[in-house]
């Protein structure tokens, strides 16, 4: 069961409009590496997950994300109010617009609407975590190359938490991995998936 | 590791480990931690995992009734994060405790003054009032909130 907060996890206020930005941000709620990829990917693997301390660090993670994507959701909001005609135009944000008009759409910025394909749920403990680690290196990678992209203090103030939050969500998805060979045969680690070989 | 940079560094298992699998070290201590607000704005209670891009890093949010409630929930919501792979650490689950009860007078106060922040705080209350604007991912042009 899943409650509703009225607040976001870190405040956003985007003082000045800028079409032009919303166009890449929406990867992030969308695309291949985006949050609500993020979101499902761990929410979806913890059904698999054999021990409560991973059971616990997907829910709690899982959960954590899909308040990253309401965040990344209310950059491109307000990214996108009063826009004129001539600046849906002049942005590059016609191609959007004329689809979606001001609504936030989960799609990737080259345009491509988010797909399953992008994230993976393999039902093998070590497989999964690994595929975890990685995810957070590229969200982490697509947050720095948004700051390369962005000269808004508004939306850069709000993409380095969020980049930071990958970093530390890298770190317990590792020590999530550490636990998990605690409990495993060190002479071979791969003798079983303990998710599945009971 | 007994020089002032400890918080930086993790433990691995012993000086072998087997081969063919990733291992991140494991952060020893909750301690040292950022106070809540500054936490808050560096995106982690952590000074050992605040890694920041082009090592800017954002300067603290204004302190309003809303920020307050932010920044005890991040500490609580990282302090979660950390006792899932840490269950054991006594110190760890006391500031959880305290930031728990903490976050439970924030957040009457903040009710107080603008209204529900999910619904079971509308007990007591005369009317409807998750209705009241504005929701969360709208721009607010004032900024007491």
């Amino acid at each position: 069961m899943f409650v509703y907060e009225k607040k976001l996890q870190y405040p956003v206020r985007i003082k000045n409009p800028n079409p032009a930005l919303a166009k890449f941000i929406i990867s992030q709620y969308g695309g291949p590496d985006g949050e609500l990829g993020a979101s499902l990917r761990y929410l979806s693997q913890r059904y698999s997950m054999p021990y409560p301390e991973l059971k616990a660090l997907l829910t709690d993670i899982g959960t954590e994300e899909l308040g990253h994507l309401e965040m990344i959701g209310s950059i491109v909001h307000q990214l996108t109010r009063s826009m004129t005609p001539e600046e849906i135009k002049k942005s590059g944000f016609d191609t959007y617009f004329v689809d979606h008009t001001a609504g936030v759409y989960p799609q990737a910025a080259s345009g491509t609407p988010w797909s399953a394909a992008t994230m993976a749920v393999s039902g093998d403990v070590i497989a999964d975590l690994n595929e975890n680690m990685a995810a957070e290196q590229k969200a982490r990678l697509t947050y720095d190359n948004i700051l390369r992209l962005s000269d808004d203090p508004d939306v850069n103030d709000v993409i380095r938490y969020l980049r930071e939050r990958e970093i530390v969500h890298y770190q317990r998805f590792g020590e999530g991995l550490r636990r998990t060979l605690d409990r495993l045969d060190m002479k071979n680690v791969y003798a079983v998936n303990p998710a599945f070989d009971r | 590791m007994k020089n002032e940079n400890n918080f930086r560094y993790g433990t691995l298992p012993g000086s072998t480990a087997p081969l063919a699998v990733a291992y991140v070290p494991m952060q020893v201590s909750a301690v040292p931690a950022y106070e809540s607000e500054e936490a808050l704005s560096r995106g982690t209670l952590f000074p050992g995992l605040d890694l920041p891009f082009m090592n800017i890093v954002n300067s603290k949010l204004k302190s309003t009734p809303m920020t307050e409630v932010m920044a005890i929930d991040f500490v609580a919501d990282e302090l979660e994060l950390y006792l899932d792979t840490h269950a054991d650490d006594k110190e760890a689950f006391d500031m959880y405790q305290t930031f728990l009860a903490l976050r439970k007078e924030a957040r009457c106060r903040y009710k107080e003054k603008y209204g529900p922040i999910d619904q079971s705080d509308m007990l007591g209350e005369d009317s409807y009032t998750w209705l009241k604007d504005p929701w969360p991912w709208e721009f607010q042009y004032k900024t007491e909130v």
